[in-house]
């Protein structure tokens, strides 16, 4: 009893441990830019899942002075006049009950605007910018669902450490480009439209 | 029996026992419930965090991670505490302690966060709360044992502190950190630059309540050492108050022995004196009485003083000794197998070690039903004699079987704990053995060479 107290402690710091062997941030695969713009402007930029990072990049299109419009419940109907869409992955439950959707809503929304933008010869983009925490579960069927509608993948951390993301695009040829941070997809997102 | 403080009265610490621990599995039962409650309350945290990635203003980014620690801990103390109390505090009999005060928290609390934690749609990182509930359980069983709001004053800051930790972005590589919420507020903490910022304030207020939560938990653990002092020192006082009183009657009795001896003398004056035969046989046990007495003013006086007893004189004499309340629907019985050695011993210490273990007994049992206190004596293969003095009473929990002895820790009853019980059997060539089971009573054995005489 008197060591016996100290086991979950050490269980917990053996899993720290553990947890600092396999965590590690991927070094970037491809950091290159695109060789062209494959886009035009304005683009239409809406979140998958209602993660905080459909407003990052909402942000860096502002700073990369960019035409867009950012709307998170974006439809088939926001489409009308848009160049380009960007559909950034990122479940967050918590953004969802935010908006009082359900993950098979927000699904059909996504699914739905996906197919209109191709249908429409509308470039999409598909950004991923959560890493692991954004991964599995709900986060998987989006990804399984649209990037394989995309004609650009950008991935920034650890997202594609399982390599989901390398073999959705390379069985279709779609260009992806990973990098280590979030903000390192400054410079990828501005080289598909100039 | 149920050992315990003398000065705390029996029925109002069983009660507060039993409310701590009724309180504790209330607290763990409506734990999903309060966690539901709070769920949409996170929502603030969402929309903070989207505001400061609009505004470019980290401060609110800050404000939304203080607010995600609240909430987190808010939701984990009821069931974390819940599991505590109920480790420390439920009655389970025959559980080793590292059984109920280790495995069964960590069991209870860890149901209910996985419950929880598939409510809110993402599974919560399980890494802060394993260290805030492994710290605690280190801190926390002896602190319950004695205080409910200082402990839970200290798990508060424990789980404020390892949540803190969770949003620290550079602790990230070692399983911090992720989860929907802490994952966003990273994320946005990276994209702000304002990762440092975030790590500063993690880092800071994770050491203020840590070091909070140790400090409390060591100056409540003070606290418990004084007041284990102040009770050892009570004692220590009794125990010279009796040493004085007993200087004193040992004064008096020998002071009987002069009366005694008067007494002796003309009574065989009267022998030698009277015709009358019927009168002498009145003078022969008149001397024969004296002699009694005398034999056992001197075995007062003298505790090495050692005369063969028979088993049934010393029941005899304990029974006559023992006084039941009239109410008390108590039963007690003494036995005793015919043709059993007897025993050399000081009988009237001895009688009265019996009678403490009876009355410890009687305490132990009282308010029972079906309370039985059985006195018995066996003979061995090996010669010996075996006193037992068995109850159907509340037992000894595991964790005082080793204090029982010590002196200070008392039933109530005569106020000479065991420490005398066991003085005296060793002091007559016994020894004395504590078999106990808590609801199911206790049995104290004690053993001695037979002597020659039957």
């Amino acid at each position: 009893m008197r060591f016996g107290k100290y086991a979950l402690l050490l269980l917990a710091v053996i899993l720290a441990l553990v947890s600092y062997g396999g965590r590690r941030v991927m070094p970037p695969v491809s950091g290159a830019v695109l060789a062209s713009p494959i886009a035009g402007q304005p683009a239409l930029v809406t979140t998958a899942g209602q993660g905080a990072e459909g407003l990052i990049v909402a942000r860096m299109a502002d700073r990369l002075a960019l035409s867009y419009s950012y709307l998170f419940q974006a439809t088939t109907h926001d489409l009308a006049g848009e160049n380009s869409l960007i559909i950034v992955i990122g479940a967050s439950p918590a953004g969802m009950q935010d908006i009082s959707t359900t993950p098979p809503a927000e699904e059909r929304r996504v699914l739905s605007l996906a197919q209109a933008a191709v249908t429409r010869h509308i470039p999409l983009i598909v950004l991923h910018l959560g890493g692991l925490d954004r991964r599995g579960g709900f986060n998987d069927r989006l990804i399984r669902e649209l990037v394989p509608l995309a004609s650009y993948v950008l991935v920034a951390g650890d997202g594609n450490k399982d390599g989901l993301f390398t073999r959705l695009t390379a069985a279709r040829h779609i260009p992806l480009t990973e990098v280590a941070n979030l903000n390192e997809i400054e410079m990828p997102l501005n080289s598909i439209f100039r | 029996m149920k050992l315990r403080c003398p000065s705390i009265p029996y029925s109002v610490e069983t009660v507060a026992h039993n409310l701590v621990w009724l309180a504790g599995a209330a607290a763990f039962l409506i734990s999903p419930w309060l966690a539901h409650w709070y769920q949409p309350l996170y929502n603030n945290v969402e929309v903070l965090v989207e505001r400061s990635i609009t505004s470019g203003d980290s401060g609110l980014l800050i404000l939304g991670a203080a607010i995600f620690v609240f909430l987190r801990s808010a939701t984990m103390l009821t069931f974390f505490w819940g599991g505590l109390v109920l480790g420390v505090k439920l009655p389970l009999s025959g559980c080793p302690p590292w059984a109920r005060e280790l495995l069964l928290p960590v069991a209870l609390a860890g149901a209910v966060f996985v419950i929880v934690s598939r409510w809110s749609g993402v599974p919560w990182n399980y890494l802060a709360p394993l260290f805030a509930l492994a710290v605690a359980l280190i801190l926390l069983p002896d602190l319950l044992n004695h205080y409910i709001i200082l402990p839970t004053v200290v798990l508060v800051q424990l789980l404020l502190a390892f949540v803190w930790l969770d949003l620290a972005p550079a602790l990230s590589r070692f399983g911090f950190g992720h989860g929907d919420l802490p994952g966003t507020i990273e994320m946005a903490a990276e994209f702000l630059h304002a990762q440092k910022v975030l790590n500063l304030v993690a880092i800071f207020w994770f050491a203020a309540f840590f070091i909070s939560a140790i400090s409390v938990a060591w100056l409540v653990n003070v606290s418990i050492k004084n007041q284990r002092r102040q009770v050892e020192l009570e004692g220590l006082r009794a125990q010279a108050v009796e040493t004085r009183v007993e200087k004193e009657m040992l004064a008096l009795v020998h002071d009987l022995k002069t009366p005694l001896m008067t007494i002796q003398g003309l009574s065989s004056l009267v022998a030698i004196q009277v015709r009358d035969e019927k009168l002498g046989q009145y003078a022969d046990r008149i001397s024969g009485s004296v002699d009694r007495l005398s034999e056992m003013i001197s075995e007062i006086l003298h505790g090495n003083v050692r005369n063969m007893v028979t088993v049934d004189q010393l029941f005899d004499y304990v029974r006559a000794h023992v006084l039941l309340d009239a109410e008390d629907p108590t039963v007690v019985t003494f036995t005793s197998t015919a043709g059993m050695p007897g025993l050399r011993v000081n009988h009237i210490r001895m009688a009265r070690a019996l009678i403490n273990l009876i009355e410890n007994a009687l305490v132990a049992v009282r308010g029972r039903e079906g309370a039985t206190v059985a006195v018995c004596a066996e003979g061995t293969d090996d010669g010996r004699v075996v006193l037992k003095v068995a109850d159907n009473g509340q037992g000894v929990e595991p964790d005082y079987m080793n204090q029982v002895w010590e002196y200070g820790y008392s039933t109530g009853s005569s106020g000479l704990g065991l420490s005398f019980v066991r003085q005296v059997v060793e002091s007559n060539g016994g020894t004395i053995k504590l078999i106990s089971r808590p609801k199911q009573g206790t049995t104290a054995e004690l053993s001695f060479p037979g002597g020659e005489e039957g």
